[in-house]
């Protein structure tokens, strides 16, 4: 699994964030205002073509909001949903920061092997 | 499930205790959405099961995340911090607790996790293959509204016949409580034009067949209504297996034109694997076309499968063919008089025969798993007497008894969990063998595999095990006191240590009687296997190889073509090196069915439709030799038996017996009623040897054998050849076949095996059931014969104190070795008691299985109890010498 690969701020730098953990912040931009489990898991899958476990989704999304990456709202009750609200998420200023940062890392570590990967 | 109009109730309670209470609600509202989408997609069932997996994925999930955030804490030297809540925290406290005890004991935890996987492995392994064989439904659209329509007739032996074209085609226009209705009959193919003739099992079919079953295609089409009709082109469509057996599976095979008995068909469409009707060997449907033009209302060869319509049942469908049955035997007196249709689910018809064999080997194996978990519990209930003063201690300072049950009981799960799992990777790893061993004539073997159904079987097996095995030591552990666990006078005391022995003893006892019974029902059935290998087939088998050709159209359209081709065949095989005699015959002993023949004798009156029917056989002047059947009276069928001589027939002598009780048969006359073909009078020359035809446990019919030189054979496009030699005669199966195709080299000659061999897999069923619940029998001995030990060796552990006293105060070894095998040997007795009743309420369902000795056979019932006590002798014997061994000065100086 990908999120045990869990840096913490142990030494005062800011986190990079692991993989999984990364889409699951980019999927809840992508979708925007209605950001709840259902269309971050479909923005991944859409996005990846690849199967994403509904579990791993739901545990990330708790744990980035446990972090301060992410807030979360709920929304109004719907009869589709069994009278149940969406939890929606958004994603914070911590949550942007740490974004750009690791994705800093991963461009600096990539330098030099572009002709490997294409375009990084 | 799910009732209402909400997902499934249980699942929905699963997920809202594994998931934290904040998240709960989301969670369950987004999975809720998706339903949703499932259901109008995929509909209600499978929506169902769609829900329970994303609910046990998404438990599994946060389990594991919480189990790493734990491990992180631990490694970062914070304490565990409160995990889940409410309930489920108890529970990840007592997982962790449980797996940490199992951890300190080793030798407990490996004792009952191997115990436990042997029998949850074996139990899955049966129970994949009755899932697979008898309950899955079949792989075909609606399957339960599938019904095979047959006739069947009060006086017929043989329980239901085929239909007949002519009546189906009536059954079509009457019926009404069927959607659709086709025929269609097992039809044999020559596949010609390539290196080699193949000879191709497959069925001629009416068009609405393919409808009938609702299947698709993998390539290509399916036959149509209009590719039935008269003159049409001729077509094909290929089953999974003869696609790749014949084609190797040729992704161009579609369109493809093939000569089928020497016609062109071209190949329209593959069937997916397992379409497979009507049986496993079936490799290719055709039209039935104009094939069968001018057939009789009694050729009953032809099976009927139907489909019923939505809102009809079984039993008016079965009513309304009653009706129908009754008006054309009327119509029809002579053909259709006394036959009346049957209606049979279509599930039934393929598995109904063999569902018997696989429930009771079902039963045995279930037996062992109670064993498996008799003797989990009793390691249980020893383990308990050890931390009694643990559970003792946690009562005292304030834990519940639903709490202490509650965390013995999560103890359990984990040794079931991983009981289970170990006992499916060994019903996984041991199915192929399982398999390998099963004779062919199991149907939809190829449909056995572990799948979901299977693994939420086991988990249901192993939930179960966990209460039998669990519960019990779990509701004796929490009753324990502080005050009865604390030592007295260096002992533990007598209440609860008593009470916990009493209970291992009842175990001890339960495990003795189910072994029993299991040994008696294996006992019985290799007894009854032994007299079926006893049984003399009334031929000789060995040395004799058998062969088959189909003489069909275009080379064969006509008898006398075939009799050619006999006659020539068997010149060749007489020359092949090492054959020492060669014969023809249309049914082969064993393998072929019999044709059936009605007739009536000279001088006795008969109605035709009370005529008695009997077999009948075309052979060559050689065969009685060959197959060394004795003659026994008048002489065997001569070379000199031919179409210009007057025409004759030998007898079995069951039916000389039968129908010349108090006289000689030679000389007397019969002939066949109406269309059978035959009109002459045949004269009886010779009476020969009853042979077994159907089964070495049939019993024998009246038979005809008519020397295949002198009449109109119909069946002689279906020719076997019977081939004695010196010795072994697999080393000439190259020159026989090559003499074979000398004759006529587009000629596919098949089916060469030993007579031997023939015999051999006719008993292939029951001898695996045979050793399958011995096999069965043998685990649960030894499963119950330890358990026997580990009771007696804690008893002795228990009773050292006392037996140190004992040798002390004078007692021999001998005395105390007495003392302690009698404790054992009691038990053991009480459980041959208990299971000697029990074999005998059980071992009456083996009856139908049984050959040659009844289910209360008294020397099986004598002999096994004897055994075991045997076995139970040394289980007992081994903790008892130990007990004599106890040095009474050491253990009374350890008070």
């Amino acid at each position: 699994m990908v999120y045990n690969v869990d840096m913490l701020q142990r030494d005062g730098r800011t986190e990079i964030l692991a993989e999984f953990e990364q889409f699951v912040l980019l999927a809840v931009l992508h979708v925007g205002a209605e950001a709840y489990g259902v269309p971050v898991r479909r923005e991944i899958e859409r996005r990846l073509h690849r199967l994403v476990s509904r579990g791993a989704v739901y545990v990330t999304l708790d744990r980035l909001e446990a972090k301060g990456y992410l807030a979360s709202r709920f929304g109004d009750p719907a009869p589709e949903r069994g009278g149940r609200s969406k939890r929606c998420y958004a994603v914070t200023h911590r949550g942007h920061a740490v974004l750009a940062e690791s994705r800093r890392a991963l461009v600096q570590m990539w330098e030099g092997f572009a002709p490997l990967g294409g375009e990084v | 499930m799910s009732r209402g109009a909400g997902p499934p109730r249980a699942a929905l309670g699963l997920l809202g205790r594994a998931v934290p209470g904040r998240l709960r609600d989301s969670i369950a509202g987004d999975l809720e959405e998706e339903w949703r989408e499932q259901v109008a997609r995929r509909g209600g069932w499978r929506a169902a099961c769609w829900y329970w997996r994303q609910v046990l994925g998404i438990a599994g999930h946060v389990g594991w995340a919480r189990c790493l955030v734990a491990r992180r804490r631990r490694r970062d030297g914070q304490p565990p911090g409160p995990v889940g809540d409410g309930a489920m925290r108890v529970f990840w406290q007592d997982l962790r607790y449980g797996l940490r005890m199992l951890r300190r004991s080793p030798g407990f935890s490996t004792a009952a996790v191997l115990t436990l996987g042997l029998g949850i492995g074996v139990t899955v392994a049966m129970f994949s293959i009755v899932y697979g064989v008898a309950l899955r439904p079949l792989p075909y659209a609606d399957p339960d509204r599938l019904v095979v329509l047959h006739d069947t007739h009060p006086e017929r032996t043989g329980g239901a016949f085929g239909s007949s074209l002519v009546n189906f085609r009536d059954w079509q226009q009457q019926a009404e409580s069927f959607s659709g209705m086709a025929i269609f009959a097992h039809w044999t193919f020559n596949l010609t034009g390539r290196a080699v003739p193949e000879r191709i099992l497959g069925s001629r079919v009416s068009g609405e067949f393919f409808d009938i079953l609702g299947a698709s295609p993998i390539l290509g089409r399916t036959l149509i209504a209009a590719d039935d009709g008269a003159g049409r082109e001729f077509v094909a469509v290929l089953s999974h297996g003869g696609w790749q057996r014949v084609f190797g599976g040729d992704p161009s095979v579609v369109g493809r034109v093939v000569a089928l008995n020497g016609q062109p068909h071209t190949i329209v469409g593959v069937m997916p694997p397992p379409f497979r009707f009507p049986d496993e060997d079936v490799e290719l449907w055709a039209p039935l076309g104009d094939q069968l033009r001018g057939t009789s209302r009694e050729s009953r060869f032809m099976l009927t499968v139907a489909r019923l319509d939505p809102d009809v049942t079984l039993e008016s469908a079965q009513q309304e063919m009653a009706l129908i049955s009754d008006r054309l035997a009327e119509s029809y007196p002579d053909e259709n008089a006394d036959w009346r249709v049957g209606v049979m689910s279509a599930h039934e018809t393929i598995v109904g025969d063999v569902r018997p064999v696989l429930l009771a080997l079902l039963g045995a194996v279930s037996f062992v798993l109670l064993i498996a978990c008799g003797n989990v519990a009793n390691l249980l209930l020893a383990r308990g007497a050890a931390r009694r003063r643990e559970s003792a201690i946690r009562a005292a300072i304030g834990a519940g008894r639903g709490r202490l049950v509650r965390q013995f009981l999560t103890e359990s799960l984990v040794l079931s969990v991983i009981g289970t799992t170990l006992g499916v990777a060994l019903a996984w790893a041991a199915m192929p063998l399982l398999l390998r061993g099963q004779p062919a004539d199991i149907p939809r073997l190829s449909e056995v595999h572990i799948d979901l159904t299977i693994c939420a079987f086991a988990a249901a097996v192993a939930a179960m095990t966990t209460m039998l095995f669990g519960l019990l030591p779990a509701w004796h552990g929490a009753r324990t006191t502080l005050a009865e666990s604390l030592p007295a006078g260096g002992r533990t005391s007598a209440g609860g240590a008593r009470f916990g022995r009493r209970l291992r003893d009842v175990l001890v006892v339960v495990e003795v009687a189910l072994a029993l019974t299991l040994l008696i029902g294996g006992g019985l059935m290799l007894r009854s296997m032994s007299r079926l290998l006893d049984v003399d087939p009334g031929f000789d088998a060995a040395n004799v190889l058998r062969l088959s050709v189909f003489l069909g159209p275009p080379n064969y359209g006509t008898v006398a073509a075939q009799k050619a081709y006999v006659t020539r065949a068997l010149e060749e095989l007489a020359q092949v090196g090492g054959v020492t005699m060669a014969a023809a015959v249309t049914q082969v002993p064993l393998v072929d069915v019999s044709s059936s023949l009605q007739f009536r004798i000279e001088g006795r009156a008969v109605a035709p439709s009370q005529a008695p029917a009997v077999q009948y056989r075309a052979v060559s002047e050689n065969y009685f030799a060959t197959m060394s059947i004795a003659v026994l009276q008048g002489r065997g069928v001569r070379a000199s038996d031919d179409e210009r001589s007057a025409p004759v027939i030998v007898i079995n002598q069951t039916m000389a017996r039968r129908f010349w009780p108090d006289e000689s048969p030679i000389g007397q006359r019969l002939t066949g009623v109406r269309d059978s073909g035959f009109q002459e009078w045949l004269t009886i020359v010779g009476v020969v040897g009853d042979v077994k035809s159907a089964g070495l446990h049939a019993d024998e019919q009246p038979a005809i054998y008519a020397p295949y030189r002198q009449r109109e054979f119909p069946w002689l496009r279906w020719s076997s050849f019977v081939v004695r030699s010196a010795a072994s005669p697999l080393p000439l199966v190259q020159n026989i076949r090559a003499a074979l195709l000398e004759v006529d080299p587009n000629q596919p000659v098949y089916g060469i095996t030993t007579l031997a061999a023939v015999v051999r897999q006719s008993t292939a069923d029951r001898r695996l059931g045979a050793a399958l619940v011995s096999l069965f029998a043998l685990l649960a001995v030894i499963l119950a014969s330890v358990g026997i030990y580990g009771v007696i060796a804690c008893s002795v552990v228990d009773r050292t104190h006392e037996i140190g006293v004992r040798l002390a105060l004078g007692a021999s070894p001998r005395n105390v070795l007495a003392m302690v095998c009698r404790h054992g040997l009691g038990l053991t007795a009480l459980g041959v008691l208990a299971g000697l009743g029990c074999a005998f309420l059980v071992t009456r369902f083996l009856a139908t299985l049984l050959f040659g000795v009844t289910a209360t056979d008294p020397a099986t019932f004598v002999a096994i109890p004897l055994a075991l006590f045997v076995v139970a002798g040394i289980a007992c014997y081994l903790p008892a010498r130990r007990a004599t061994r106890v040095d009474p000065m050491v253990t009374l100086r350890s008070e």
